[in-house]
């Protein structure tokens, strides 16, 4: 399942992904029973496995990160084992726990869908940096003008409890100050984003009128 | 050039998740303690001052009054220098001239009559904590913003704008957004005089006038 910033690889978008590097989420319980062998897979494909991490670099230098998803009840944590190490999410565990929000891709394997993907991205770890927010305030503008993605988007947020609906309202905005104060705004990997100011302020915009119809 | 990318292990990402956990627990108590100001600052989007047009620093050789004074035809005052023109305080410590322009002729004339340096000043920082002379900050646009017009004449941003610009100033300051609210006597819910209306309609508004 691509996740993160990749996930902007998962559906049509004119955002730039801006980092080149893919994380991938995979069950955890299949990491803790083929660890060994998704290693050794990865590594006969030419990618090499840094040791103790869940991070392969290719054969072009293309790196990705395996990461975990299980049971949200369990919260954020460590799994899978010595072998391979990923680290499981909270809130990435919760949303991969509903199938529709995500989606098959042609080539194959899942993406998260652009709804799941801007609500992943505001409420995943609330206090991340700030490319994460970017990336979400911007597909929410180029999308802002479809009517299902907007459902689609405010049905997700209505699932998330009222605080961290907070969080997430005060880490949007955090991000757009962010970029308006520094014109080379420097968040690591965000760099790019500092010409889309414009629409990063409509996205916030319309971020804000759909929490306001959930009264959050 | 070697590689000097880090590639963490999941317990090292679990801690980094931890720091960022207990700095988000910093926050909401932050947010706890500020009360409902907080919810209704949070629902700002910022607008930057600086980043409206081309932003010019100009030293002030002459008293800040004279030269907002000088402004007044050409000038729509914004951010710090709205708010005291429209209510009497301000919310930076520093006082300077923020406003907008339509080109460099009102800037020219300031500096001809020997109220501003002829030349630019390299410190265009808006909140600057080092310090240095007093300057104008002049962001020169291709139109001016809608204004309102205030005691003495003078045209300063709308009501709703300089909230925005305050955000976009400072950032999210419960204890500065509390002053804009009650200086422009935007009712709050569970004030103690609060009235029916949740704002009070701004005075009519002004079109850009370049």
């Amino acid at each position: 399942m691509l996740v993160g910033s990749s996930g902007l690889f998962g559906f049509e978008t004119q955002v730039p992904a801006l980092t080149e590097d893919i994380d991938i989420a995979v069950p955890e319980a299949t990491v803790a029973r083929h660890g060994r062998e998704i290693v050794e897979a990865l590594q006969a494909q030419g990618f090499e496995h840094q040791p103790g991490t869940a991070s392969f670099i290719g054969p072009e230098n293309a790196v990705f990160d395996l990461l975990g998803h299980g049971e949200a009840e369990e919260g954020d944590h460590a799994g899978g084992t010595d072998a391979l190490r990923v680290m499981v999410f909270e809130d990435l565990s919760r949303l991969l726990a509903t199938p529709q929000t995500t989606m098959e891709l042609p080539s194959g394997g899942r993406a998260l869908r652009p709804a799941s993907f801007v609500v992943v991205s505001l409420a995943e770890r609330a206090h991340k940096g700030a490319k994460d927010k970017l990336q979400a305030l911007l597909v929410l503008a180029e999308r802002g003008e479809d009517e299902a993605f907007e459902a689609e988007v405010g049905g997700l947020l209505a699932g998330v409890d009222p605080e961290r609906l907070a969080d997430l309202r005060a880490a949007a905005q955090a991000a757009v100050f962010s970029l308006q104060k520094d014109p080379t705004f420097s968040d690591a990997g965000a760099e790019g984003y500092s010409s889309m100011r414009h629409q990063a302020e409509v996205g916030l915009e319309r971020l804000s009128a759909l929490l306001e119809r959930l009264n959050a | 050039m070697p590689d000097v990318r880090k590639f963490l292990t999941a317990d090292e990402r679990l801690k980094e998740l931890q720091r960022d956990r207990k700095a988000l627990r910093r926050e909401r108590m932050i947010r706890e303690v500020a009360g409902p100001v907080w919810h209704r600052m949070v629902r700002v989007v910022p607008l930057s001052f600086e980043g409206q047009g081309r932003l010019v620093a100009r030293v002030l050789l002459a008293s800040r009054e004279d030269v907002i004074e000088a402004l007044r035809p050409d000038a729509v005052f914004a951010v710090d220098t709205a708010m005291r023109l429209a209510h009497g305080a301000g919310f930076l410590a520093i006082q300077e001239v923020q406003a907008y322009l339509v080109g460099e002729e009102p800037l020219n004339r300031l500096a001809t009559a020997g109220l501003i340096s002829s030349d630019d000043y390299f410190d265009s920082i808006v909140v600057r904590p080092w310090p240095g002379p007093t300057r104008l900050l002049a962001c020169l646009v291709d139109e001016l913003p809608p204004s309102r017009e205030v005691q003495g004449g003078y045209r300063v941003v709308t009501r709703e704008r300089l909230g925005r610009e305050l955000v976009g100033t400072v950032g999210p300051r419960a204890d500065l957004f509390v002053l804009y609210e009650k200086v422009e006597g935007i009712e709050t819910p569970g004030a103690p005089e609060s009235r029916t209306a949740s704002s009070p309609p701004d005075p009519p508004e002004r079109r850009p006038r370049s």
